[in-house]
């Protein structure tokens, strides 16, 4: 067998044990087909197999993340302005009047999250006196976190917020002492404000969300990123929004391969949505750069716990057990993976029970399934899971949360 | 315990896609301004690594696929800017890749390797925040950003700042005086996390 690529001269990191130090590999029709020291994978090579030398190099399995909203955000990647990164606000708002300048009507400037304060050396978030100065008549809208949105005054236009627009449950519009609206929209504690907010902006042509969808991978290719685990998101459609990434892959211009949960985005007919998609859908359908991946990671929206720092914990509704196991019900018997949106212990503790009733009628007998974040899970919990078969997916969104927590307790402390 | 994990970012509203500010953060402790918040249950390296390729196979079931070089699996791999394995935990956050092969196909190439770097795709609309900035701010996108930059608006170059601050240096020393100052529960870890919660499904 001839390889069509051969890398040699690495320092090449698996984990196998019987080769943990190799520095070669040939590769035909997109698999390994020799791992090992240079002298034996040569052995693959023909005239046509393209050589490259590493140099030496360090190099590692391809990095796979496993709770990402990669398809929501490609449709955006090329409208968003990111501040990750990004070492002062100073920077950052000279960032934002450039792109202002060169934003043309009706589009806005967005900057959506991947930042916070903390890592500005000002330790402070742009106010809306400098962010109306820098843009009196592009829209501007800045999400912070889970907890805020920064607009405005042309964006609050744009989208027609006013003395009498009514804030949603859970949700604020700051008011000045005469009841206008000041450019500030608060999570209390339902994001929801916040992304009902984005989502009146201007979207990109579907072309454009090609190309963005593209650069976006592309991003995620620089830093190594092959393979994602898509977790669906709000306002994210099955299958209308999803039409963009299946083009990409049936053209064959995937650069990461991605498989993709459903996500429910009818509150109180979730059901529904599941029963349709199992009847539509075929579990895994698709193919290996593109594949279907199960249910989640919202599956009822009551079992979803929409907290921030500015609010205490809500409990769940008690709704929540007979919904979710309507639902989880029917993913069990359809042999259905899934995925659940788990921050906190307390409501870990309640859909396992949930789980472990449904595994005494329909044994789960090894189907897959995922709790996601689980950060506060306790050692009984995690038991729990294992004896059910499950996995728990965990994301680093503390590395840009921490000092925000930590100001306050520290005062609190203090 | 042997329950599966797999490592990820929830971006890209509140966290940035770059995994290795992930990595850097599973194993030394520390936030992106420079707090530590954790010191016991840091994770060693190769262990961060592996949730991040092995352990993330098993959350779609193809763990027998990729996740590993090794023959048979999918040929699904990069080359780093830097050796993980045997450089300063502060220089975790800076690695890129300098080479990444998905499918036995270069899908990005840049520094040594940058002659086998696919054809670039033009960036659409022209006046995207991507024309510029392209993606996360580091080394490799800075002096694009700068020469563009500077044509597309005769002024002093933003990064150019960006880059004098990359690195321990004044700007990051800042961050240390909370951490000095406060004292984190981090035993409590309801309280802990529980007092900034997430709602990242929601959007
Ligand atoms: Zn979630
Ligand atoms: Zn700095
Ligand atoms: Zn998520």
């Amino acid at each position: 067998m001839k390889a069509d690529l051969i890398l040699f001269n690495g320092k090449i990191h698996s984990f196998n044990a019987e080769t943990p130090n190799v520095t070669a590999v040939a590769i035909k029709d997109g698999k390994f087909i020799a791992v090992g020291n240079d002298s034996n994978v040569m052995e693959f090579a023909a005239e046509e197999t393209k050589i490259i030398d590493l140099q030496n190099r360090r190099v590692v399995p391809g990095i796979n993340d496993s709770h990402i909203h990669l398809i929501r955000g490609g449709l955006n990647y090329n409208l968003e302005l990111r501040w990750d990164g990004v070492p002062s606000l100073a920077d950052a708002l000279r960032m934002l009047k450039e792109q202002v300048d060169r934003t043309p009507n009706p589009q806005w400037v967005r900057v959506v999250g991947g930042w916070s304060e903390f890592q500005f050396a000002e330790r402070r978030m742009p106010t809306l006196e400098e962010i109306n100065a820098i843009a009196p008549e592009t829209p501007v809208f800045i999400l912070h976190l889970y907890d805020r949105a920064i607009m405005n005054r042309a964006a609050l236009r744009a989208v027609g917020y006013t003395k009498n627009t009514p804030a949603p449950p859970g949700g604020q519009i700051e008011r000045d002492s005469n009841g206008e609206p000041t450019g500030l929209i608060i999570a209390t504690p339902n994001a929801m404000i916040l992304y009902s907010t984005l989502a009146k902006g201007p979207t990109l042509s579907y072309e454009h969300q090609i190309n963005s969808t593209r650069h976006f991978m592309k991003e995620l290719n620089r830093f190594g990123i092959t393979s994602v685990i898509d977790a669906g998101g709000g306002f994210q459609n099955f299958p209308d929004d999803y039409k963009v990434v299946n083009e990409l892959n049936e053209k064959k211009q995937l650069t990461v391969r991605i498989a993709y949960n459903l996500f429910t985005q009818k509150p109180k007919h979730e059901f529904e949505d599941f029963e349709d998609w199992i009847d539509t859908v075929k579990l895994h359908q698709g193919d290996d750069m593109y594949r279907h991946n199960g249910a989640g990671e919202m599956l009822v929206f009551s079992a979803a716990d929409f907290e921030d720092f500015l609010q205490p914990r809500p409990d769940l509704p008690e709704n929540m057990e007979a919904e979710l196991e309507k639902v989880v019900r029917l993913l069990v018997e359809n042999r259905w993976p899934f995925r659940l949106h788990a921050t906190y212990n307390e409501s870990i503790t309640r859909f396992l029970n949930v789980f472990e009733k449904i595994n005494q009628e329909i044994p789960f007998n090894g189907l897959p399934w995922i709790f996601d974040h689980a950060e506060t899970i306790d050692e009984r919990n995690i038991e729990r899971v294992k004896n059910l078969g499950g996995g728990i997916a965990v994301q680093s969104r503390m590395a840009y949360q921490g000092e925000y927590f930590t100001d306050r307790y520290g005062a609190k402390a203090a | 315990m042997e329950v599966p994990v797999g490592g990820g970012s929830d971006a890209t509203r509140v966290s940035s896609y770059n995994p290795w500010v992930s990595m850097y953060w599973m194993t030394v402790g520390k936030t992106v301004g420079g707090l530590q918040l954790y010191n016991e249950s840091r994770l060693s390296r190769e262990t961060a690594l592996e949730l991040y390729t092995r352990g993330s196979a098993w959350f779609s079931q193809e763990q027998a696929k990729k996740g590993d070089i090794r023959t048979g699996m999918f040929a699904d791999l990069v080359v780093l800017d830097r050796d993980y394995f045997n450089i300063d935990d502060e220089d975790i956050k800076k690695i890129e890749a300098d080479l990444t092969i998905v499918d036995g196909k270069i899908v990005y190439a840049n520094g040594d390797f940058s002659s086998f770097s696919p054809p670039h795709i033009p960036i659409l609309p022209d006046w995207s925040p991507t024309n510029i900035y392209n993606g996360y701010p580091t080394r490799s996108n800075l002096q694009s950003a700068i020469e563009k930059n500077s044509k597309a608006t005769a002024k002093p170059s933003l990064t150019s700042q960006i880059h004098s601050c990359s690195g321990s240096c004044d700007v990051h020393a800042h961050s240390h005086d909370v951490a000095r100052m406060s004292n984190v529960p981090v035993n409590n870890y309801n309280a802990f996390w529980g007092a900034l919660g997430c709602s990242c499904f929601a959007f």
